[in-house]
């Protein structure tokens, strides 16, 4: 394993106008890792994902994928990377196994027989028209065409958006199937937390643009506690609270790091990723590194 | 690359193939037409003006056609060479596969635009002939003494020699321009019947009759006492009537045009003109210049091409997601 | 064998992993040498992170239960039930007691509790 991360975005940023679509944001996904970016719907998860691909200039900042610096008019860091783009955008004139002809011609690196193989595998028929294909098919053949140049780094927007439970699970299992066989670093965004739960290493939490934590999903677990107690004013030393939900009677902390000993009036429990991840949807605060994302790649 | 224009190209090639197929049976007709007695003595019924379907209207017809072509095909295949992947965001496919924007672009410019070039081409070998054939001979009618009918004359040159495909590939560079900075196919595809045709009206107008020496000849062109045959006057292209000094003795001052009006409004306009040394005549560009003009005419619009072609890339390069 | 992911019992998917595997053993349906499925066909039958599945693989290792033999695959090294021939015996019994229990309507939630205290209490006579 190498010492250089598969993307790294140092500061990046981009505007549109007076609106910033993604501000000075900061991360690093290790090689051989599951990465998931979670974020509401206009968070600006595409926009990351779009600036990774080349398809739009940084305002600010800088991202490079494998060393090698990301700009939409050089062709260096796509022969290391797979683009899936939240449109899946394919020609709908052209047959399946035409639009994977013209992955053959686009790319330096590219496995005719392991894509055709794959969708083979999956019932996708070669001769049909891509236009006339389900939504499932034609995702996994979007997804095929990403794969068949054999990258390093697979960089997928909203993948199982809209499929049926099927085609999900279809297009999961191929992902992953190409991970297990190559060791592929995977970036996949979603803003469905229960869908990158047991796929991911590790969660970046984006929301209005910013970034607001990442981490491995084990140690967000293991780093956060939801604190129920008593109403009230409720001054903690020394713990860092993410979010307050005040009931009637009640309320509910999210808190990271060690909670304070409060005594018996209050409940100490493991919150669920889903909670973490709505916390800090609702924060207002910027990003906090829990601890360096792991890189759990193959065995040697 | 080439399936996705499969459907487009196939109707190309029917709808020009059907086009060269009528022209051929037109000049043949109208060949036959003319050597039959009828069409030999002037007062007798010829077929070849009979009626609404008269060979002769069906060869002002083509010609009309004909002059269309270039346009058509940058509409159809320029707009949305950039626009339509724009469009349907196919771009974003195509841009994050292995090669750059720009290699990307000048190849598929260069497929699709030689293409429709090499299919112009061989439809111009048939409209010279036809010219010969069919739309020549019926400008010569006794009925019509109007001048023209040689391939020089504004209507015949675009769809001939080289012109017809330097205008095809003006027309396919424009509508690919248009169609990149505009982003929209159906915007990009008015805006290029709008500029081509402005174009085509420029280059007839102020463009092509300066491109080549043009000739004089004293004397008012109906009469039949001057010094040029009315037939080099005919079989050329008349450009109008102007004045300039006579040779040997032209003065400095004001231009010849200027003086010329001057003297028109007055009671002895001729006596004015010998005056200031002026003659007034036919000016006009004379047959053999026919290929100077084309050459010339087509490396200026080959040289527009790779300046448009220079913007699409520079617009393609600049897109931002 | 098969692997089932349960997403809602809060048990992190390698240890399901790792728990279902010593339960194969223990029933027999894996033997030592037998071979484990790899983490391609894991990740084919449940679609969970592969990363996961090494790991769950890597615990097994440590356990001393498999073993991995390099261009081969990962293999069962010894079984793990003490009296292998008296399983079948006890499964029996178990399923009968099960029948009885649910006979005298006794839900999921309270046999699961008598399971755990009787586990509890039998540690205590070990200790």
């Amino acid at each position: 394993m190498t010492n250089v991360a598969a993307l790294e975005a140092v500061g990046l940023g981009r505007r549109y106008g007076t609106k910033w679509g993604l501000r000075d944001c900061s991360l690093t996904v290790p090689e051989g890792s599951i990465t998931g970016l979670v974020g509401p719907n206009g968070a600006g998860k595409s926009t990351l994902l779009r600036l990774a691909a080349g398809l739009s200039r940084p305002t600010t900042g800088a991202v490079s994928i494998f060393g090698e610096r990301v700009e939409p008019n050089s062709t260096r860091h796509l022969r290391r990377m797979g683009y899936f783009d939240q449109l899946r955008p394919l020609y709908p004139g052209l047959r399946v196994d035409e639009t994977l002809r013209l992955g053959h011609k686009l790319n330096q690196r590219w496995d005719d027989d392991g894509a055709l193989a794959l969708l083979n595998d999956l019932d996708v028929p070669l001769a049909q028209r891509v236009g006339r294909l389900s939504l499932g098919q034609q995702a996994l053949v979007a997804l095929s065409l990403c794969i068949g140049k054999r990258p390093d780094l697979l960089l997928l927007d909203e993948p199982v958006a809209n499929l049926d439970p099927l085609a999900r699970r279809q297009l999961l299992e191929t992902l992953l199937g190409t991970v297990a066989e190559r060791g592929t670093t995977v970036f996949l965004s979603s803003h469905i937390i229960s869908e990158l739960e047991p796929v991911c290493d590790n969660l970046i939490i984006l929301s209005s643009s910013t970034v607001r934590i990442t981490g491995s999903i084990e140690g967000l677990l293991a780093d956060h506690r939801v604190l129920v107690g008593p109403r009230g004013d409720v001054r903690l030393s020394g713990a860092d609270v993410i979010s307050v939900r005040d009931a009637e009677r009640q309320s509910t902390l999210l808190v990271r790091g060690r909670p304070p000993d409060l005594g018996r009036a209050w409940q100490v429990l493991q919150p669920d990723l889903d909670e973490i991840v709505l916390a800090y949807l609702s924060d207002r605060t910027r990003g906090r590194m829990v601890e360096p994302l792991s890189s759990q790649g193959r065995p040697s | 690359m080439w399936r996705r224009y499969r459907v487009l190209m196939a109707l190309t090639v029917v709808g020009l193939g059907g086009l060269g197929i009528w022209m051929l049976l037109l000049g043949r007709a109208t060949d036959s037409a003319e050597a039959s007695f009828a069409c030999r003595h002037p007062f007798l019924d010829c077929q070849v003006y009979r009626g609404a379907l008269s060979l002769s209207n069906q060869a002002d017809v083509i010609n009309f056609l004909l002059l269309f072509v270039p346009c058509l095909l940058g509409m159809v295949f320029g707009a949305p060479l950039v626009a339509g992947e724009l469009e349907h965001s196919t771009n974003r496919l195509a841009w994050t596969q292995g090669i750059s924007r720009t290699r990307w672009l000048i190849v598929k410019w260069c497929v699709v635009g030689l293409t429709l070039v090499s299919v112009v081409a061989l439809l111009t070998l048939i409209t010279q002939w036809w010219i010969g054939h069919a739309a020549e001979r019926v400008n010569f009618s006794p009925i019509e003494q109007g001048l023209g009918g040689t391939p020089i004359h504004p209507v015949f040159f675009p769809i001939t020699g080289l012109a017809f495909s330097a205008y095809t590939l003006f027309a396919f560079a424009l509508g690919t321009a248009l169609g990149a900075v505009i982003r929209k196919t159906s915007w990009a595809i008015v805006s290029t019947v709008v500029v081509y045709t402005a174009i085509s009206v420029v280059a007839v107008l102020f463009v092509r009759p300066s491109l080549a020496p043009q000739l004089f000849a004293t004397g008012d062109p109906s009469s039949s006492a001057q010094a040029t045959p009315l037939d080099e006057i005919r079989g050329g292209w008349y450009l109008g009537f102007g004045y300039r000094y006579a040779p040997g003795t032209h003065e400095t001052g004001p231009s010849a045009d200027v003086v010329g009006q001057q003297c028109a409004v007055q009671n002895n306009f001729e006596m004015c003109l010998s005056d200031h040394h002026l003659q007034l005549g036919s000016i006009y560009q004379v047959q053999n210049h026919y290929w100077e003009l084309q050459w010339r005419e087509s490396a200026l619009l080959l040289l527009t091409s790779g300046a448009l072609l220079g913007v699409t890339v520079w617009s393609v390069r600049r897109w931002r997601a | 064998m098969q692997f089932r992911l349960d997403r809602k019992s809060g048990v992190p998917a390698y240890r399901q992993v790792v728990d279902q595997v010593r339960r194969a053993v223990r029933l027999g349906i894996l033997r030592p040498g037998d071979q484990l499925p790899t983490v391609r066909d894991v990740v084919k039958q449940i679609a969970i992170n592969p990363n996961t599945v090494h790991r769950a693989y890597r615990d097994l290792e440590a356990q001393g239960l498999t073993e991995g033999r390099p261009g081969s695959g990962t293999f069962i090294r010894r079984s793990l039930s003490k009296v292998p021939e008296e399983q079948p015996r006890l499964q029996r019994q178990l399923e009968r007691w099960m029948r009885t229990a649910r006979a005298a309507g006794l839900g999921e939630e309270a046999i699961a509790a008598l399971v755990a205290e009787a586990t509890e209490s039998s540690k205590k006579e070990e200790a």
